[in-house]
């Protein structure tokens, strides 16, 4: 897969201008009177959403070394959701994984899965920061899994969001998967498609 | 007509402090949240300045100066570019900007609230 450094960049440098606006803000927030323009209850949600920034930034820095290094290897799934969902932990959200059946195993690295399902729940807590019970979910089905994330609101995602799904899903694919970022009725719900490994002999000896 | 400051910023937290930041200084500002909502809401005998952000989505901010370029009244009105890009990218869309009053390319790591208010105070009476 040819990984695009343009799009990445691209990516990286909106990032680094939101986390400058977080501090911005935060800024504001704890200087003097007259620009005092920001309620503690904002501060808080602030917070968080300066924690999400930089945990996206380093998930998007981890997968770009990843890249060209996995796409041959099996993984289990339940173990990349489980560590994506610890890294949530102490967070304002909690994320229950009861659906979450052991042994999946799908084509891929499990740490680099693991950080794709966080940027995906980065994204998801990025545009409904006020999110606070999401679930994660797997449906098997012949030669693939869905893990299905849900629980939070739909909340218009700017373009920024939209660009950082396609640069994820763009890399998703060297595994032969795919990920759909859909509006069902007023709530978010991410679709992470992934190929089960018994399909590897199949795809590598054709 | 009171002047008053249009702030094109899609971080919607963002754009709310500095809009209460300049009403505690009492200016009277106007938020846009992308190319368009700042188009609809731009008036150029209304607004002494605009802070502009770049990276807007689809149709980024160095479209609105273009547009802008081409309004009647385009030397009437100040534009400060407040942004998270680097100095580089934005040297290389320097022409966008040629005919238009920037008082200011300032980017967000480098740049405070305070600093924003004095700056947005001092260009939004200038004219």
């Amino acid at each position: 897969m040819l990984f695009d450094y343009d799009y990445f960049n691209f990516i990286l440098s909106e990032l680094v201008g939101r986390i400058a606006s977080d501090q911005l803000i935060i800024e504001a927030a704890l200087g003097p009177s007259k620009t005092k323009a920001t309620a503690p209850r904002l501060l808080k949600i602030l917070v968080n959403r300066n924690k999400l920034n930089i945990d996206l930034a380093s998930q998007l820095l981890f997968i770009s070394r990843q890249i060209g290094d996995f796409s041959i290897r099996t993984a289990n799934l339940v173990e990349a959701i489980s560590l994506a969902e610890a890294s949530f932990e102490g967070f304002a959200v909690r994320i229950r994984t009861d659906r979450v059946k052991p042994l999946v195993d799908v084509m891929g690295e499990v740490r680099a899965i693991s950080s794709i399902i966080r940027i995906i729940l980065d994204i998801i807590i990025l545009e409904d920061l006020q999110a606070k019970d999401l679930s994660i979910g797997l449906r098997r089905r012949g030669d693939y899994v869905t893990v299905k994330i849900a629980g939070s609101k739909a909340l218009n995602a700017n373009q920024f969001l939209k660009d950082v799904v396609d640069f994820v899903d763009k890399l998703i694919k060297t595994y032969g998967g795919s990920i759909r970022f859909v509006n069902y009725q007023g709530q978010r719900v991410v679709f992470v498609r992934m190929q089960l490994s018994n399909q590897i002999p199949l795809l590598y000896n054709k | 007509m009171k002047q008053t400051v249009l702030i094109v910023e899609d971080d919607t937290l963002l754009a709310e402090v500095y809009q209460k930041s300049l009403k505690a200084e009492g200016i009277s500002a106007v938020v846009a949240k992308d190319f368009f909502d700042a188009l609809a809401k731009f008036r150029p005998r209304q607004h002494a300045l605009i802070v502009l952000d770049i990276m807007l989505g689809q149709k980024n901010g160095f479209e609105l100066l273009k547009t802008l370029r081409r309004q009647p009244d385009g030397d009437r009105f100040s534009v400060m570019i407040v942004t998270g890009l680097n100095t580089d990218e934005l040297n290389t869309n320097k022409e966008l900007m040629v005919g238009l009053n920037i008082v200011g390319i300032y980017t967000k790591s480098q740049f405070s609230i305070a600093q924003f208010v004095g700056l947005a105070k001092h260009h939004s009476r200038a004219k």
